[in-house]
């Protein structure tokens, strides 16, 4: 009897894992909707998916990154840095190529930073990632020498506010890249081994993958997605800006969390983070509609992570505890 | 004199774990300012036995007397406060700090207003060194020192709180013949002031220089207990050996082919040195030894996750230059860890991807994985190995022990090994499924794999082995041929000291 209830537990633990930010979203959908008349409304609707667009996209990479038992807390500089190179190489050349290839490369290469010292040299990803946190960031004030730099091409600025066919064109790039995050974690040895190194690393060396080669891939992986999410960042706000995406990491661990990805590693996701992160979108919507007070939405806004995280925890300890003991 | 008077009786113990009689009716009796030795083989029930005298455990039956008063500690803590200390064989030191401090830890003198009086501590704990002659500067950062110092560190520690029971489990497994000297000398020194001290060990070499009397437990049960002089080392290994070997093991001709695998004058670290042997086509090579001889370290060497400092490994006769353990699957050399916990089993993953995981790289084109085909691998590779799980996509947590282990066979079959290491394959599973795995390694052996078998459980390694290597301390002590192999010799040359 007692060891029915306990597997039941267990699977309750299990399905919210893999299925409970499912029912989180629905619940925050009826509540918005009993809350405020003009939440449902299209345009409210997709005025929320616009905002969590670029957000999404880091998401996808933290949650590789939490999967493989990392963090990178400088993504928000990644992306305002990324932004400004952007807009400081279209400005002065003309070429959008160059002004994306360049941002892109720059993400990529404070992506190899932080992998190098978290994976070969061994320091914890948490500070290392808060140390290029600082440096990214003063060296994007430094590039845009201070102030926003306005004006990116026509092409970026469709690929953050365009529309296809009545449909935004940042969320038409959030389903591409959900899809494609999804084949590599699913279907691709890469993500296979990120799972793996998350979840034992040590069993995961004893298997054969070169442990740190493919942490170090993640963290370049998780930097050209910055730098991706700093050119849609640019085409949204027109601009390259030193100043901006600030705490954009914390809103993609916080969609990763709620979206059941296990802070410790080995569990999750990516189209639970994404819908994580539209959750977090919703309560943020809401909380505008009901015009509360922008305070008391920081409040609101940290209990929400706390209770992610506490979800994290039980559930994560639910499923592992049940470990038989012979 | 002292009169002699009985410390410590634990009367009639019992207790049970799920499936396992860990401890069945144990009574023993330690009697003061003497040095009791606890003998048995891995599993027989020593460490169960000191985890309900600490409270970690509590017991289903029977009474523990300390200093004639009954009593039933709830924690360490609370044994420690009556008395009672325990030195780990892994030890914890607070490195970063002094020894003093570490010595005094959570309980550092004060002065008036709270703040600590570092100068007190100092000086209280020099005192404590020069009363027992020891040379030891308190000031000296923890890190600084040898694991056999920190041992010493440890017991001062244990004295400190007045204790009257030292209890050391394994205190000589990783230290140097001249510090076990040292040791020896400290604990004799000890037992002038009355101390009573309760040593677990396998050496017993060791037992017979240091020891007064010896109890030994086996498969749970209170074997007997002896003073040093009724005994022999012949007759002390029958009172650890005892039983009869009646189960069933599965047949295989001794036969077995050509050198497949040589390794030469490997090294690496202190419990792996200048290990040298050969592996036949189709042998099933045992490694039998003490816990911490060094044979799991030497097959993490040959497998490559840690790496050699010296050495050659070669296959079919020639040098195959082993760097990374993907270099050793790629010649067909395959290990089974021996944690499922520690480094078999992703166990938040399922059955499924664990299988799959080390040949991953050989089965998917560019990187792109073909699930159809890997489920039906993985289907046929646990059904012939009779994992039980509810599915493939069952986590592996949730499998029970030995289907775990079957699980780690699994997916090192599926890379069809040449060479197969095997670490305690069969450490905490019960009878069917150790019958089992037995039955894929003679199958595998008969099919030309070299396997080697390292395991502490004597029983199996005698009938499943071809041949016995036995390491003692990192050196290969010795070899048995099949026929000659008894468990009288085995102990023998795995508890002599290498000199």
């Amino acid at each position: 009897m007692k060891k029915q209830n306990s597997l039941r537990g267990v699977s309750i633990a299990e399905l919210y894992s893999k299925f409970g930010v499912v029912l989180i979203l629905i619940v925050a959908l009826i509540v918005g909707a009993i809350l405020s008349p003009s939440f449902l409304m299209l345009s409210n609707l997709v005025s929320v998916a616009k905002n969590v667009g670029v957000y999404a996209i880091i998401a996808i990479g933290m949650t590789r990154l939490l999967i493989g038992g990392g963090v990178d807390l400088s993504a928000g500089s990644n992306v305002a840095f990324c932004s400004v190179v952007l807009a400081v190489v279209y400005n002065s050349t003309g070429s959008t190529f160059l002004g994306v290839l360049v941002a892109l490369v720059c993400g990529a290469v404070i992506g190899a930073i932080n992998g190098f010292f978290s994976s070969y040299i061994g320091l914890m990803p948490f500070i290392v990632t808060l140390a290029t946190q600082m440096t990214v960031r003063g060296l994007a004030y430094l590039i845009a020498g201070g102030a926003p730099i306005y004006g990116v091409s026509d092409s970026v600025v469709f690929l953050g506010q365009g529309n296809v066919g009545g449909f935004p064109m940042l969320l038409l790039i959030v389903l591409l890249c959900t899809c494609l995050a999804v084949f590599v974690m699913t279907r691709t040895s890469h993500g296979r081994y990120l799972y793996a190194i998350g979840g034992n690393p040590e069993a995961a060396r004893a298997s054969g993958i070169n442990v740190k080669w493919q942490i170090f891939l993640n963290y370049v992986v998780m930097g050209v997605i910055c730098g991706f999410a700093g050119i849609l960042y640019a085409g949204r706000t027109n601009s390259g800006l030193p100043a901006g995406g600030v705490n954009f990491e914390f809103e993609a661990i916080i969609g990763s969390v709620l979206g059941g990805t296990s802070m410790a590693g080995g569990l999750g996701n990516v189209v639970c983070s994404i819908v994580g992160i539209f959750v977090v979108g919703i309560i943020n919507n809401v909380m505008n509609l009901c015009s509360i007070n922008a305070f008391w939405q920081q409040v609101v806004k940290g209990i929400v992570i706390l209770i992610a995280v506490l979800l994290d925890v039980f559930t994560r300890n639910a499923i592992m505890k049940s470990t038989r003991k012979r | 004199m002292i009169p002699i008077s009985t410390i410590l009786k634990m009367r009639n113990i019992s207790k049970s774990f799920p499936g396992v009689k860990a401890l069945d009716n144990v009574s023993i009796e330690v009697e003061q300012g003497t040095v009791h030795a606890l003998m048995g083989e891995n599993g027989a029930g020593k460490s169960t036995l000191m985890k309900v005298l600490f409270g970690q455990y509590a017991a289903d039956s029977g009474e523990i007397l300390f200093e004639g008063q009954p009593v039933r500690f709830k924690s360490v803590k609370e044994a420690v406060s009556h008395g009672i200390s325990m030195i780990y064989q892994e030890l914890s030191p607070i490195r970063e700090l002094s020894i003093a401090e570490n010595v005094f830890v959570g309980r550092y003198p004060k002065l008036k207003g709270g703040a600590i009086d570092w100068r007190a501590m100092y000086v209280a704990c020099q005192e404590i060194f020069d009363r027992w002659g020891l040379s030891y500067d308190p000031r000296t950062k923890m890190k600084q020192l040898k694991t056999a110092d920190v041992q010493m560190i440890e017991i001062i520690k244990a004295i400190s709180f007045q204790a009257k029971l030292v209890i050391m489990d394994e205190p000589t497994s990783s230290i140097s013949q001249n510090e076990v000297e040292k040791l020896f000398t400290f604990i004799r020194a000890l037992k002038k002031e009355a101390i009573t001290i309760i040593i677990i060990t396998h050496k017993l070499d060791e037992v017979f220089e240091i020891s007064d009397r010896v109890s030994v437990l086996r498969d749970g049960k209170f074997i007997g207990t002896k003073g040093i002089g009724e005994l022999n080392r012949a007759q002390m290994i029958k009172m650890m050996v005892g039983r009869e070997m009646n189960s069933v093991f599965p047949k295989k001709e001794s036969s077995y082919g050509n050198v497949l695998l040589e390794v030469r004058h490997l090294n690496c670290g202190p419990k792996v040195q200048d290990i040298s042997f050969e592996l036949h086509f189709g042998e099933i090579l045992g490694f039998a030894g003490i816990v911490g001889a060094g044979r799991t370290e030497t097959m993490r060497s040959i497998f490559g996750l840690d790496r050699r400092s010296s050495g050659e490994i070669l296959m079919d006769g020639e040098e195959i230059g082993l760097q990374s353990v993907r270099d050793a699957i790629k010649h067909d050399i395959v290990m089974a860890t021996e944690s499922r916990k520690d480094d078999g089993l992703v166990l938040c993953r399922s059955v499924e991807e664990n299988i799959m995981l080390p040949s991953l790289y050989r089965r998917s084109k560019c990187g792109v994985l073909n699930l159809g085909e890997e489920r039906r691998i993985a289907e046929k590779s646990s059904k012939k190995l009779k994992v039980k799980a509810s599915s493939l996509s069952t986590m592996a947590n949730f499998l029970s022990g030995g289907n775990q282990q079957k699980l780690i066979l699994c997916k090192w079959l599926l890379m069809n090994p040449r060479v197969l290491i095997l670490d305690e394959p069969t450490r905490g599973i019960d009878v069917g499924a150790k019958w089992e795995i037995y039955n894929i390694i003679v199958d595998l052996a008969k099919q030309g794999v070299g396997v080697i078998f390292v395991s502490s459980e004597m029983e199996e390694i005698i009938n499943i082995s071809d041949r016995i290597l036995v390491m003692c301390d990192g050196h290969i002590n010795g070899c048995l041929q099949k026929g000659e192999i008894t468990q009288e010799k085995i102990m023998n040359l795995a508890s002599e000291v290498w000199s």
